[in-house]
């Protein structure tokens, strides 16, 4: 590797090695001056280096080159693709710590912050990856740290059971896709890096031997499927949602999906780009299974944490639509639909947080009465449902527009559709959503509860985080056209 | 020559699967243990069958020396040899096996029922592709970026382990206390 070539892979990864320096920083403060109240300064250290790599990562991807930048002998690949999905796990960091920052239990702990970043860290590795070994080890440094963070109050058992529920589930799906790989490595002859495997199986493809290579694939779908919650790898979700400190759930709930969706797309579109006739099928009944079965069973919960919960499986199902619709089209939809969601979802999760803290309940009825508490914070909430159910003029709505138009235009190699089932499938199952959705709303507008005279009191993360996330789901609603045009770009540069 | 290979290969295989069973289905923890001892220690040999010395040996020095030493300490201190007097969930075993031998079956029959495979004669590997320098030079060349990468994955696990088993420090202990006295 010559001189130059290492400082041009060091500043493809860049945004990721700003981050780590910010763990390590945050996590040695918190070191050397043990004991000692330390206020916010992990919190506003977060915020602040969240901040600068989005920055970062703004310039990279505006000085984008059109040919995708390959570093480190191969094993990472820089791409519009890659920078978009880097933006939204910064973005969500950045989200994830403002709302931390009052949370009891976590808000002045340093190792909270630091492992949350390095969570990022890998994250960025998984979006980046080009070869099967690089994958693995971003996804491990992703989930291990989730692991961590999702059981980090100890005093509280329901913490200590996400936390456990998650590791073991997680080991568990993560031993299965290492299987996978190890298949696929296997049946192509050694081959570990993204492009040398997809020639491989063109070429086992067109001598018909792909039952073997099928394995490999459900296997790996199943390592994915684990990581976007889609059913039935989905059992941990509702636990780990409910028991997790909230901003974890945020984090957990966008983050972690999107960076399961970006190896899911590289994977399934790339590598296995040649048995695409052979997968289709399977993924849209994944899909079908897991818009359905999410929104029925989110229908019935009383917890808000875990109908959230449930809600973001049927958000799984709804992506899912647009990697079956393989293409352009596809693509570009499940981007801009992960890009509003980020925002959606942590306002859903912040509004859980603020409600959870005033009444010391987590339920859904117990949040009545929050309109007249406090007028700001439900209509936040307001947003966040209306924009979860994909209703205009938010953001939300224009995310299952571009997924179900995807899944309509598409067209398999023989030309002609075979999706526009999961279309209506889906279109049908958003209808079943809005119940639910609206039941939340009527509970915090219409229900009367005693105390709501007393005004309720927010921190300023909260508010600062509440006022960012609804202003973009109204401004993405309102003028989806830059976000969308990007998420097209990105798209393109899958290929 | 290769008649004897095939005959260790099969010996060897049929111990480590019965191993690995043992291993699951032992109702004492430290057997368990033990039995995965064997598991490790017979896959070292696959890896010298395999031109792989340098793997074999990290094999035995770490999962069958240092990581089983650490388990059977972990077992012993906990006291957790004996598992419960009684099978929670005495329907497990066989349901277990029998899937397992049913898909064993299936997979048997695909195999038979698709395309023949080939048979290809590997070119047999160089004696100098397993050795410590050879993997020296890979992991420093090709495979530094995840090399590197590890490291983080390391240090999130080590930060990890230490919260997860941190002690409440004597101030926050006090402070608790004042909580609840309060």
């Amino acid at each position: 590797m010559t001189g130059e070539q290492l400082l041009q892979g060091l500043w493809a990864i860049l945004p990721e090695i700003v981050l780590l320096l910010l763990g390590i920083l945050v996590i040695t403060i918190d070191l050397i001056k043990p004991g000692q109240r330390k206020g916010r300064t992990f919190g506003a250290l977060t915020i602040g280096g969240a901040l600068v790599t989005t920055l970062i990562i703004i310039y990279q991807a505006i000085n984008q080159p059109p040919e995708p930048v390959l570093a480190f002998a191969g094993m990472v690949r820089i791409d519009l693709f890659v920078q978009m999905f880097r933006l939204m796990f910064s973005v969500a960091l950045l989200l994830a710590a403002l709302i931390s920052l009052d949370v009891k239990g976590v808000k002045t702990n340093g190792e909270f912050y630091g492992l949350l970043i390095f969570s990022t860290v890998g994250m960025g590795f998984m979006a980046a990856s080009n070869n099967i070994v690089m994958l693995y080890v971003g996804l491990e440094t992703t989930s291990i740290a989730l692991y961590m963070l999702a059981g980090f109050i100890r005093e509280s058992t329901v913490s200590t059971e996400a936390g456990m529920k998650y590791f073991l589930f997680g080991a568990f799906t993560s031993t299965i896709l290492l299987y996978g790989l190890s298949l696929l490595f296997g049946f192509t002859g050694g081959k570990t890096g993204y492009a040398e495997i997809a020639a491989t199986l063109q070429q086992l493809a067109a001598q018909q031997e792909t039952l073997p290579l099928m394995v490999a694939l459900v296997l790996i779908a199943v390592g994915f499927g684990f990581k976007v919650a889609a059913v039935p790898f989905h059992m941990w979700t509702p636990d780990v949602y409910e028991g997790s400190p909230t901003p974890i759930t945020a984090f957990i709930s966008v983050a972690s999906k999107a960076a399961g969706f970006a190896v899911f797309i590289r994977f399934f579109l790339i590598v296995f780009g040649p048995l695409q006739e052979q997968w289709i099928g399977f993924v849209a009944l994944l899909a079908a299974v897991t818009m359905t079965l999410g929104n029925l069973v989110a229908m019935q919960q009383r917890n808000f944490k875990r109908m959230l919960a449930y809600s973001s499986i049927a958000q799984a199902g709804y992506l899912l639509i647009g990697v079956t619709a393989v293409g352009e089209l596809g693509t570009a939809a499940v981007l801009f639909y992960l890009a509003t969601y980020v925002l959606t979802n942590i306002a859903a999760f912040a509004v859980a947080e603020i409600a959870t803290n005033a009444t010391g309940s987590e339920l859904i009825k117990d949040m009545a009465g929050l309109s007249r508490r406090a007028p700001g914070i439900a209509f936040a909430l307001l947003a966040a449902m209306l924009s979860l159910a994909g209703v205009p003029p938010l953001a939300g709505f224009f995310g299952k527009f571009y997924v179900f138009q995807a899944a309509i235009g598409y067209t398999n190699p023989t030309g002609q559709n075979s999706l526009v089932w999961l279309a209506i499938l889906g279109v049908l199952n958003s209808i079943v959503a809005l119940y639910y959705y609206l039941m939340v709303l009527k509970v915090t507008y219409v229900d009367r509860a005693e105390g709501e005279d007393v005004p309720l009191t927010t921190s300023g993360g909260f508010k600062l985080a509440l006022a960012t996330t609804v202003a973009g789901m109204i401004f993405f609603g309102i003028f989806a056209t830059p976000l969308y045009t990007l998420s097209t770009l990105a798209a393109q540069a899958v290929r | 020559m290769l008649n004897l290979e095939i005959i260790i290969f099969g010996a060897l295989a049929l111990i480590t699967v019965v191993a690995a069973v043992m291993m699951i289905i032992a109702r004492n923890a430290v057997h368990s243990a033990l039995f995965l001892v064997v598991v490790m220690s017979s896959l070292a040999v696959f890896f010298l069958g395999l031109w792989a010395p340098f793997i074999a040996m990290v094999q035995v020095a770490l999962y069958a020396g240092a990581i089983m030493v650490l388990f059977l300490f972990v077992i012993m201190l906990l006291g957790a040899e004996r598992a419960g007097a009684r099978l929670l969930l005495a329907w497990q075993a066989p349901l277990a096996i029998g899937l397992t031998v049913l898909v064993v079956l299936l997979g048997a029959l695909l195999l038979l029922n698709t395309a023949p495979f080939e048979v290809v004669d590997l070119p047999a590997a160089e004696i100098t592709e397993g050795t410590a320098e050879a993997i020296g030079q890979a992991l420093y060349s090709v495979w530094l970026f995840p090399f590197e990468a590890v490291s983080i994955l390391l240090l999130v696990a080590m930060i990890g382990a230490v919260v997860m088993t941190r002690q409440e420090t004597r101030q926050e202990a006090r402070d608790e206390r004042k909580k609840k006295s309060l």
